[in-house]
């Protein structure tokens, strides 16, 4: 069975596993069957071998200079742990066994999931994309990115502008170009308890749902021993009656969400892409979780440090033209804030 | 009762006070310390008017501070970290270093990582940098030896060392910009064929020595003892003779593959050591120093720049090379490189 995945006709995926966990959760197109030139190939097999003769050997790495793939070999608790790794650079090969996507490996500190949201990244940086840790909702063609650490309240937001009729894009990690338009990519977030009870009300969701969430994480709240086990309830806003989404809009106010005193500060380009880098580098994944990666640019012409260059580069042009503010309030009541900076013109 | 002092003085680089014991502090305070660490048994801060971050967080713009506050299962979990640029002031309350022993939350890393990570800032500021690799010298001209684990950086350290080389490190090494190396001594673990080759029950005490022998052999053995036991550790620069800095003339990477000997370019080697180094010794990733460049003017990036010029400046004048084998015979290699 082959599964595909499209980003946008940026990144296009042929994979024989289903991807909808977690690391990889915001992937648009998606379902099963094929897809025309994919440039990530990921296919899960029983065996993956490959003889190892006049290659270099690093740390159960096998590679030639030059060569453009990398061979990782070990058998981890007695199954076969293999991963074969093809050029990065145009059409991504990954051969890999089947243990690679269960366990975490004591030398990659990564599986494989892993590894495919890296390369995820890395072509999209390539291609002038980039993530932000934030969310973004549209209007009349106009959009505006609140970039916030955990915990702020974006999805609250996002949930109370959707129903002033703004049309969603995304609320937790928005994918934005070089050219200053947001881009569509979907992944349902958690909700405290405290916030679900003051901004939703049961008529939004259904009366059943609601009650069930409400109950969900009360008891998961109460109990932290539970917080262990059970995830919070993933509130899903696009499943929502009357919201709406679209597929990209060109991005006009760029602002970072913070609690603290209550202030509005128009900002410069350079300040506000300083902190949403620092809001990327601590909230997502840096690019070295998969040491694979360190090893693949050990023996190929191949960066890692250009890539991250790369990534400030597209940052900066996505934030020309942006009105850029710093907001900050008490009560996680955004409303008024972005009222204020988003009706003013 | 007067207050337990411990001090680490690294090359009078970094020097930091302490009123704990961390591994490789010694009793006794240093004059104008780097960093200080106090642990208390509560840290009484207001976070009246300051900005919250993540559920954790606290801090201010330019405030030049970060605090951190969680309650975990009812172990009030408090840091404080004051001023990153110049004297820095670390506190912390002890449920914290006792959270760390079996569990640390996974919404701050451990103390001693953060520890390591300020320490680690502040070499870099200084115009030094940390390098995985082994270093040893003779007359006063030192050999470094970059690689990656399991290639044979310590193998090629005792061989060394049996030649008549002094011990500057086995594992990581401490060089500055201008080219020196210093002497980093770390405890290494060490194969049971070189360990039984190259160490004598004279070097450290006889009973130690069978108890390291047995457990590497068991080690080497049996499979399952492999993934639980960690092997026996073995500080080098106890045995050996020293020296505490030298200049490095000559540089090479160590592979493992066909037979090579290849000279290369500055520009080359230091972009080989910095793989190396990030996939060894892994990068700055410590939550409070993003939170603390969030608030203030320093920037991770800008840090990570300032340690690769700090290494251009290290290879100047070198003499780089590449070497590659595939039976382990590096010493070969190295007396060609040499002369």
């Amino acid at each position: 069975m082959n599964y595909y995945y499209n980003i946008h006709g940026i990144v296009k995926i042929d994979s024989n596993i289903p991807l909808g966990i977690e690391p990889i959760s915001p992937l648009q197109e998606c379902g099963k069957g094929d897809v025309d030139e994919p440039n990530l190939v990921i296919r899960v097999e029983k065996d993956v071998s490959m003889p190892t003769g006049g290659l270099s050997n690093v740390d159960r790495f096998y590679s030639k200079r030059g060569g453009n793939f990398l061979y990782f070999k070990d058998i981890y608790y007695k199954r076969k742990y293999n991963i074969l790794l093809k050029n990065i650079d145009g059409k991504t090969e990954i051969h890999a066994t089947k243990p690679t996507t269960r366990m975490v490996h004591k030398v990659l500190k990564g599986n494989l999931y892993n590894l495919i949201s890296t390369i995820i990244q890395i072509k999209l940086i390539k291609a002038g994309y980039l993530y932000i840790h934030g969310a973004c909702l549209s209007k009349n063609d106009s959009a505006i990115l609140l970039a916030a650490f955990c915990g702020v309240g974006k999805t609250m937001t996002s949930f109370y502008l959707l129903k002033e009729g703004f049309e969603y894009i995304s609320d937790d990690m928005t994918l934005a170009d070089d050219k200053g338009f947001a881009y569509f990519s979907y992944s349902p977030s958690t909700v405290s308890h405290e916030d679900f009870i003051r901004f939703v009300s049961p008529q939004d969701i259904g009366k059943w749902k609601y009650y069930k969430i409400l109950l969900r994480s009360w008891i998961v709240e109460r109990n932290p021993a539970l917080m262990w086990f059970f995830p919070l309830p993933k509130f899903d806003l696009l499943k929502l009656d009357n919201s709406k989404s679209i597929e990209k809009s060109k991005v006009k106010v760029a602002c970072t969400l913070e609690i603290g005193d209550k202030q509005i500060k128009e900002v410069s380009k350079e300040y506000l892409a300083k902190k949403i880098l620092e809001i990327n580098e601590y909230s997502l994944e840096r690019i070295d979780k998969n040491r694979l990666l360190w090893i693949y640019a050990y023996f190929n012409d191949f960066d890692i440090a250009e890539i991250e260059e790369m990534e400030r580069r597209n940052l900066l042009n996505f934030l020309d033209g942006c009105r850029c503010y710093s907001l900050a309030c008490n009560d996680q009541n955004w409303i008024p804030l972005i009222k204020e900076i988003y009706m003013e013109k | 009762m007067r207050e337990k002092s411990y001090y680490n003085n690294i090359h009078d680089i970094v020097k930091i006070n302490s009123n704990f014991l961390f591994p490789g502090f010694k009793p006794g305070e240093v004059s104008d310390p780097d960093i200080t660490i106090e642990i208390k048994k509560d840290i009484d801060f207001s976070k009246e008017g300051l900005s919250r971050l993540d559920f954790w967080f606290y801090g201010k713009e330019g405030g030049n501070f970060v605090h951190f506050e969680d309650n975990f299962f009812g172990m009030k979990n408090k840091v404080l970290l004051k001023n990153l640029e110049g004297q820095t002031e670390v506190f912390c309350n002890k449920s914290v270093l006792r959270l760390d022993r079996f569990y640390p939350p996974r919404s701050r890393k451990s103390f001693k990582d953060l520890i390591d990570t300020i320490i680690r800032i502040k070499q870099i500021k200084k115009g030094y940098l940390n390098i995985h690799a082994s270093c040893l010298s003779r007359d006063g001209s030192a050999i470094l030896f970059a690689a990656f684990p399991n290639v044979g950086k310590t193998l090629s350290t005792l061989q060394l060392l049996k030649k008549g080389f002094k011990y500057l490190s086995d594992d990581t090494v401490l060089v500055d910009r201008n080219g020196k190396a210093y002497l980093t001594s770390f405890p290494s673990a060490i194969g049971y064929e070189d360990f039984l080759k190259f160490i004598n029950p004279t070097d450290i005490r006889t009973r130690k020595y069978y108890k390291t022998l047995v457990k590497d052999w068991l080690i080497k053995h049996s499979n399952i003892l492999n993934r639980v036991m960690q092997p026996p550790l073995i500080c080098l620069g106890d045995l050996f003779e020293t020296v505490d800095e030298s200049k490095v003339d000559v540089v090479c990477t160590l592979e493992i593959g066909e037979r090579k000997i290849r000279e290369v370019d500055k520009e080359y080697m230091a972009e080989k050591i910095t793989t190396i180094n990030d996939y060894s010794l892994s990068r700055i990733n410590n939550p409070f120093i993003f939170v603390y460049s969030y608030f203030n003017d320093s920037s991770v990036g800008e840090i990570e720049r300032m340690q690769k010029e700090n290494l251009l400046g290290f290879l100047e004048g070198c003499r780089c090379y590449s070497l590659a084998c595939n039976d382990w015979n590096w010493m070969e290699l190295i007396s060609e490189v040499i002369e």
